[in-house]
């Protein structure tokens, strides 16, 4: 029986079980796409960034995910199963980007309300998640802050327990102290429970320190998709002097995502192929560099790494 | 640093919970009474207030009638038994006293199914989707469909006790008075409706047109006003049509003659071989007897029997009605996704 699994299975180093898995989706609101033709693989247990413009369709994207939006094209499967089998009931944890609670409900009633609407709920972590906020039980939800309702938003989410953690923006207003305790916090239940996490945020180096994978959406499309240090890997950020003008010659055979100009020197970001010319000096990009070079750039095609490419997508190709 | 010891979490591994306690099936109980419990409670105040007042009134209303000995009178009655002198001005007393409360009561009643829709349906979907806290729920391990029907059962529940309780409060304080004494026939206006399960139906229907068009508009002030009109304008078609729903039949009587347990709704003039004319035929006629030839007055009347038939029919369109809109709502609900 062993020979069923080797060939296509042997090019991942390792193979995880997928957490996610979307398919040529498309959303079509009245004004246009907001999504399309949006293909990517995110392996189990991973903590996944969601990076893009305002208006990349990063909130979309998770609305289909969290079962709450329907896609116009295109399908989500869940853990290998779809959206809607009955398996995957109860295994997402959602938070939206714009927090919504019952404003007339007290702090413990909306913890209430996770726990009666949720078999696997756990009231002490979303307690300890609370902790933090100094703000009593008792308090009404319209009367707390954006953070503070953030931190309410983040441990309904959280107590519910699930497999796969949907985060739209989840840090956008809380303070800086705030911000570091909740990743922290989701960081070590992720790590505990083999939670796979997919958030989206605008701060890089909030990203930088807790994601080992990323998703880059532009204009309803993916960019980039994969493991980080993969996605480096296969970039280097090229320096030299230069003389004339344009794309120097020697990068042609190369896979040039952008260059900047700083009087003589010559800065390029690449996916090389091949040897680099001499005399030029190489390195590997940040994720920022990564992410502003491909975000500036147009026209760049797609890069997906293996692991993050779509089974289907792959049997195809 | 304080090690303080939370009961649930004792570090022994014997005691330690299992990781996903079984708490049952989700319950959405909870979550529906937290969501209206402002409007039961602020109903049920209402029906206490009637409960404790309707006993006093309707004691009243049986002393006055039994020490005038005016019961089963009317105004203008052919009973020989009610027209004693001074009885007739009794009636009168009667009616412009409790005659009048009566139908006053009968009449706000008539306000129930639009407060209903307005208040309760109209933001039963429309609130959530407009703060997006239908997104909280159903980020939670609760299918829509079950949610979408659980908040339906919870206001068509409250809908029809907090309905049922007023029509047989007031039906029980109409009953002493009922058709002669206070004026308020049982085809009136302010009983028709109010005093049966017409009145539960259609505060179900108001319910139902409320949800389907918060759900639609997806928000609250809009959806009230809409309600307020479809509503407003259910109830007025059906008035229209009310005494159509079951077949009554043609007496000889003109209208003004009628006993007051009579409904009359149509009238005209009946010739021997059958055919009709409409009662207003030879008001431009020079010669009225001429016209009118061996013509008789008639009225299309509904007698006290045909009440119940009359509910059950009204009731039964309301509730096909609102059924229909409910199952819209959830083809709608498991269609979206």
């Amino acid at each position: 029986m062993t020979e069923l699994y080797s060939g296509d299975f042997g090019e991942h180093a390792e193979t995880r079980p997928t957490a996610l898995e979307a398919d040529g989706l498309g959303k079509r609101y009245r004004r246009g796409w907001a999504l399309r033709n949006c293909s990517f693989r995110l392996p189990a247990g991973r903590i996944c960034a969601m990076v893009g413009p305002n208006g990349a369709g990063k909130s979309t994207l998770m609305s289909i995910a969290a079962h709450l939006l329907a896609p116009t094209e295109g399908t989500v499967e869940l853990f290998g199963r779809p959206l809607d089998a009955p398996e995957n009931q109860g295994r997402i944890g959602y938070a939206a980007q714009d927090k919504p609670l019952y404003g007339g409900f007290t702090v413990a009633e909306t913890l209430r309300l996770g726990r009666d609407l949720n078999p696997s709920w756990d009231q002490a972590k979303a307690e300890a998640l609370l902790a933090g906020g100094r703000f009593p039980h008792s308090a009404r939800i319209g009367s707390l802050s954006g953070g503070q309702r953030t931190r309410v938003s983040l441990a309904v989410a959280l107590g519910k327990q699930p497999d796969l953690l949907i985060l739209d923006e989840p840090m956008s207003d809380l303070d800086p102290l705030a911000r570091h305790e909740l990743m922290g916090l989701l960081m070590a239940e992720a790590a505990e429970r083999g939670t796979t996490v997919l958030m989206s945020s605008h701060v890089v180096a909030e990203l930088e320190d807790a994601c080992d994978y990323l998703v880059l959406l532009a204009d309803g499309k993916v960019l980039l998709a994969g493991d980080i240090e993969e996605l480096l890997d296969a970039h280097l950020l090229v320096t030299a002097a230069v003389t004339e003008d344009g794309t120097p010659a020697e990068l042609a055979s190369h896979q040039v995502i952008e260059t900047r100009r700083n009087g003589r020197q010559l800065t390029a970001l690449l996916r090389p192929d091949g040897p680099l010319p001499g005399g030029w000096h190489a390195e590997t990009p940040t994720l920022g560099e990564l992410l502003l070079a491909h975000l500036r750039a147009s026209g760049v095609p797609a890069l997906l790494t293996d692991e993050a490419r779509p089974a289907a997508a792959a049997v195809a190709a | 640093m304080s090690m303080s010891t939370h009961p649930g979490t004792a570090t022994g591994t014997g005691t330690r919970p299992p990781a996903r306690p079984q708490s049952g099936p989700q319950s959405l109980r909870w979550l529906m009474w937290r969501q209206q419990r402002l409007t039961v409670v602020l109903w049920l105040a209402v029906i206490a207030v009637a409960a404790v007042a309707f006993p006093f009134l309707r004691s009243e209303m049986v002393g006055y009638i039994d020490s005038n000995h005016i019961a089963g009178c009317a105004e203008i009655s052919a009973d020989s038994r009610c027209q004693v002198p001074g009885m007739q001005q009794a009636v009168a007393n009667f009616r412009g006293s409790y005659g009048l409360l009566l139908k006053g009561i009968g009449l706000l009643l008539l306000l129930l199914p639009a407060t209903a829709g307005v208040f309760v349906g109209a933001p039963l979907f429309a609130r959530e989707l407009e703060s997006g806290t239908w997104r909280l729920v159903l980020a939670q391990s609760v299918g829509r469909l079950r949610w979408t029907l659980a908040k339906l059962v919870t206001v068509g529940l409250i809908g029809a006790v907090g309905s049922a309780a007023p029509v047989l409060l007031y039906r029980w304080l109409w009953q002493p008075s009922a058709n002669d004494v206070s004026g308020v026939a049982w085809s009136s206006r302010a009983f028709i409706v109010s005093g049966g399960p017409t009145l539960i139906a259609t505060v179900l229907l108001a319910l139902a047109v409320g949800a389907t068009v918060g759900a639609l508009l997806g928000r609250v002030v809009p959806a009230m006003g809409v309600t307020l009109a479809v509503v407003a304008a259910l109830q007025y078609g059906m008035s229209m049509v009310r005494p159509y729903l079951w077949s009554g039949e043609t007496v000889l009587i003109p209208q003004s003659a009628l006993p007051n347990d009579m409904w009359g709704f149509g009238q005209g003039y009946l010739r021997p071989d059958g055919t009709r004319l409409p009662i207003d035929a030879c008001t431009s006629s020079t010669d009225y007897a001429a016209c009118l030839g061996d013509a008789r007055e008639y009225s299309d009347v509904h007698r006290a029997s045909d009440y119940w038939p009359l509910q059950g029919v009204e009731s039964g369109i309301c509730l096909v009605l609102a059924a229909a809109l409910v199952v819209f709502l959830l083809v709608r609900t498991r269609r979206s996704l």
